[in-house]
C-alpha cells in the first residue's frame, strides 16, 4: 500500500516538475510559466519526489527502498510522458485544444503536392500526407481560446490561479 | 572543438549501436524474461500443483532426510537445498557415497516438497533456458558466448556514455515525445526510453561486466595467485568464501541433533531463511554441519554457520566481507534482482522492456534517417531485414518456444532440446521472411504473426492443460494466471501496432494511387 502511495507521489512530483518547464506549461495553459510560478511548480515537484523517497524507505527499508524509488521514478516518468503526449484532451476536460479551423487546415494541406520522389510509404518525412485528428495538436498552444481556458476543470483552475 | 567532439561521439554511438544492436536486443529481451524465470518454469510444467506448498525448514529437512536415507544411507556427504524461496521450486538433494562400487558415488534428485517423492514433470528448459540465453548463446560453447556477450556489453556501456554526451537536451526534453513526426518521433522515443530508465541501463550494463570480470581479467588473477588449476581453486575458494572441511577421522561417532543448529540459524537470520544444509563426514568423528542463508538481499547474503556435527558446537559464523567484495556483491545482487518482491519485480521487468525497446527504437532510427538517401542499397536492406527479424522475429521465436512446450508430446526423447530448437528454427524463418518480403509488408505481416503467437497462447493453454485462466483466476493462482494475462497483453499490443501500421500503409497506397499520376506530376513540376 505504501508502495502505491510512493508511486502516486512520484507521479505527482514529475507532473509538477513538467509543469515548471516552458514547453509543457505552454501546452497545457497556453503560455509559458512566469518565473515565480515555474519555481513554485519545481519546488512542489521536488518536495513530492522527496516524500516519495521517504515512503519507499518506510515501505522497504534502506536496503531495497532506494532501488524501489528509482524504479518507481521510471514508471512515473513513463506515465507523465504518456499523459503529456496523449492525455491533453483528458486533462483539459474533454475539450481538445484544437479548434475546427486547425483540423480543416490540416485536411486542406493534404491536397498539397507531394514533394518527394520516393513512393515508399515508409518515407514518413512527407509533409502532412495523412490527415489525422491529432495533427493539429502541435499547434494547440496558440489556439487555446480564452473561453476554453475558462471551462478548465477544477483541478486545472486551481493550478492556474 | 566541442562540436567536433560531440559529432565524433555521435558517430561512435551510431555505429557501435548498429553493430551490436541485434545481439543486445536478444540479450535484453531474454534477460528481461529471466526476471520471471520461476513463473515461466511453473507455466511450462503444468503438471505442478496450482499453489506451491510452503513448509518450515525443519519439516522440509525431515522429508529430504527420509528420501536420502532410502537412496544413500551410507553417504558421507548430504546436501539439501530447501525451497522456501521464490526462485527455488523443488527441494534439491545431492549426495556422495564413496563406499559404493556400482559407479553411482554421486547422485542428485529434485523432490516435491509436499510428498517427498522425486519431482516428475515434463522435460523442459523452462524459464531458466530463456534466462541463461542472455549470457550463454545456446549453440555456442560457454567460453565463446561469455566473450561475445562481454564485447556486446562493453559496447553497450560505450553506447550509454556516448549517448548521454550526444543527447543535448537531456533535461529540457525529459518528458518530450512528439508522435507522428517520422524521424523526430523515433529519436524522441529512443531518447525517452533511454533517459527514463537510465539508472537501470547503467546498473545492468556495468554489473553485467562485473559478472564475468574474473574471466575477462584473468591476468589479474594469475598475477596474484599464479598459474595452474590448484592455484585457480585457491582463488575460487577464497572468492566464494569456501571454508576447507577436515577429512574424515576414520572412526565413528554419534551425530548431534540437528534441530538446535537450525534454531540457532533461524534466531540469527530470521524464520524460514535457511537455504542450504550440508552434512560433511556423516557418522564420522569429524562430522561438520554447514548451514547457509537463503535470504535474498541486494547485497547477496552470504550468511553461513559451521557446526561440529558430533558436539553440536558452533565453530564459525558469518565470515565478514571486504569492502570491494561487498560492492561487487551489491552490483551482482542488483543485476539479478532476486530480492525483489512482486512490485519491484514488475518494475525490473518493465525497465528491461524499456531497455529492449530503446535498442529497437535505435535500430529503427538508423533506417528512418537513411531511407531517403540510401534506401536502395544492399547495406540498407540488410539492416532493415535484420531489424524486422530481430525486433519482431525474436519475440515470435520466444512465443514459439512456449507453443513447442505445449505441442511437443510429453515423454519423447530430447523434448527439452526440441523446444529450444523450435525457437531458433522459427527465428530463422522470421529472418528469412524479413529478407524476402518488401520492408513495409515484412513489418506488418510479422507483427500479425506476433499478435497471433502471443494472443492465442492462453487459448492453446486452455486446450492442452487444466491450468488455464478459467481455473487459475478463480483459484487465485496469480503466478500462473499472470503468465497467460501477460502474453495476452503482448498479443493485443502487437495487434494494435500491426493494425495501425497496416492502416497507414493502406491510406498511403490510396494516396499514392490518387496523386501519383503523370498529370499530377506535371502540375507539381509546374509549381
Amino acid at each position: 500500500m505504501i508502495d502505491l502511495a510512493a508511486l502516486i507521489l512520484a507521479t505527482a512530483g514529475f507532473a509538477a516538475i513538467a509543469l515548471s518547464m516552458h514547453r509543457h506549461h505552454r501546452d497545457l495553459f497556453g503560455r509559458p510559466p512566469s518565473r515565480p510560478r515555474a519555481l513554485a511548480f519545481a519546488g512542489t515537484g521536488w518536495t513530492l519526489l522527496a516524500l516519495s523517497f521517504s515512503a519507499c524507505i518506510v515501505a522497504s527499508g534502506w536496503a531495497i527502498g532506494p532501488v524501489l524509488w528509482i524504479g518507481l521514478l521510471t514508471v512515473a516518468g513513463l506515465v507523465i510522458v504518456l499523459a503529456l503526449t496523449y492525455g491533453a484532451g483528458i486533462v483539459s476536460g474533454g475539450e481538445r485544444p484544437a479548434p475546427r479551423k486547425a483540423t480543416r487546415a490540416a485536411r486542406g494541406k493534404d491536397k498539397t503536392p507531394i514533394t518527394h520522389r520516393n513512393p515508399d510509404p515508409w518515407l514518413v518525412t512527407r509533409p502532412a500526407a495523412r490527415p489525422h485528428r491529432r495533427h493539429a495538436a502541435g499547434k494547440a498552444t496558440q489556439l487555446v481560446s480564452q473561453p476554453a481556458r475558462n471551462s478548465l476543470p477544477i483541478v486545472q483552475k486551481w493550478l492556474v490561479c | 572543438m566541442k562540436g567536433a567532439f560531440r559529432q565524433s561521439m555521435s558517430w561512435l554511438h551510431t555505429w557501435v549501436g548498429l553493430l551490436t544492436g541485434w545481439l543486445l536486443f536478444f540479450i535484453f529481451l531474454t534477460g528481461t524474461a529471466g526476471y520471471f524465470d520461476t513463473e515461466i518454469d511453473r507455466w511450462m510444467q503444468p503438471e505442478r500443483p496450482l499453489h506451491t506448498a510452503e513448509l518450515p525448514v525443519a519439516e522440509m529437512f525431515a522429508i529430504a532426510r527420509k528420501r536420502l536415507q532410502d537412496v544413500a544411507p551410507h553417504a558421507e556427504y548430504w546436501f539439501v537445498l530447501t525451497s522456501n524461496r521464490r526462485n527455488v521450486l523443488d527441494m534439491r538433494i545431492i549426495w556422495t557415497d564413496s563406499t559404493r562400487t556400482d559407479g553411482k558415488q554421486n547422485g542428485r534428485e529434485y523432490l516435491e516438497i509436499s510428498s517427498g517423492r522425486p519431482a516428475e514433470y515434463r522435460q523442459t528448459g523452462g524459464g531458466q533456458l530463456l534466462y541463461k540465453l542472455h549470457y550463454q548463446l545456446h549453440y555456442l560453447p560457454d567460453a565463446a558466448s561469455y566473450w561475445i556477450v562481454f564485447l556486446c556489453t562493453m559496447f553497450m556501456a560505450v553506447a550509454i556514455v556516448t549517448g548521454v554526451i550526444v543527447h543535448k537536451r537531456i533535461f529540457r526534453d525529459f518528458f518530450v515525445f512528439r508522435p507522428r513526426k517520422g524521424q523526430r518521433s523515433w529519436l524522441d522515443a529512443h531518447n525517452l526510453l533511454s533517459v527514463l530508465a537510465l539508472p537501470f541501463h547503467v546498473m545492468i550494463t556495468y554489473s553485467g561486466l562485473v559478472f564475468f570480470a574474473y574471466a575477462y581479467m584473468m591476468p589479474v588473477v594469475i598475477a596474484n595467485y599464479g598459474f595452474g588449476p590448484g592455484n585457480h581453486d585457491r582463488y575460487t575458494n577464497e572468492l566464494h568464501l569456501r571454508a576447507e572441511q577436515p577429512g574424515p577421522a576414520g572412526f565413528a561417532a554419534t551425530a548431534a541433533p540437528l534441530r538446535p543448529m537450525l534454531d540457532e540459524a533461524e534466531r540469527r537470520w530470521g524464520k524460514g531463511t535457511i537455504g542450504q544444509i550440508r552434512l560433511y563426514n556423516r557418522g564420522d568423528a569429524n562430522a561438520r554441519v554447514l548451514l547457509k542463508s537463503g535470504q535474498q538481499t541486494p547485497a547477496r547474503d552470504h550468511g553461513a554457520l559451521l557446526f561440529d556435527g558430533v558436539t553440536g558446537a558452533l565453530l564459525k559464523a558469518d565470515v565478514a566481507r571486504t569492502a570491494p567484495r561487498l560492492i561487487g556483491d551489491v552490483l551482482l545482487g542488483l543485476h539479478e534482482g532476486l530480492f525483489a518482491g512482486p512490485a519491484l519485480r514488475w518494475i525490473y521487468f518493465v525497465s528491461g522492456l524499456l531497455g529492449t525497446a530503446m535498442i529497437g527504437a535505435g535500430l529503427v532510427l538508423w533506417t528512418t534517417k537513411r531511407r531517403a538517401k540510401s534506401g536502395d542499397t544492399f547495406g540498407f536492406r540488410l539492416v532493415e531485414g535484420l531489424n524486422i527479424g530481430t525486433i519482431v522475429g525474436q519475440p515470435v521465436a520466444i512465443a514459439a518456444y512456449f507453443w513447442a512446450n505445449r505441442l511437443i508430446p510429453v515423454g519423447i526423447e530430447g523434448r527439452a532440446a526440441w523446444e529450444a530448437h523450435a525457437m531458433f528454427i522459427v527465428w530463422a524463418v522470421m529472418l528469412l521472411h524479413a529478407f524476402i518480403r518488401p520492408a513495409s509488408r515484412g513489418w506488418t505481416e510479422q507483427l500479425w504473426v506476433a499478435a497471433g503467437a502471443f494472443g492465442l497462447l492462453p487459448l492453446l493453454n486452455a486446450l492442452t492443460t487444466d491450468k488455464h485462466l478459467g481455473v487459475t483466476l478463480p483459484a487465485g493462482a496469480w503466478e500462473l494466471a499472470g503468465f497467460d494475462l501477460t502474453v495476452l497483453a503482448f498479443g493485443i499490443a502487437f495487434a494494435v501496432v500491426a493494425w495501425r501500421l497496416g492502416r497507414r500503409h493502406r491510406s498511403d497506397r490510396e494516396h499514392d494511387q490518387r496523386f501519383w499520376t503523370p498529370a499530377y506530376q506535371e502540375t507539381e513540376a509546374a509549381e
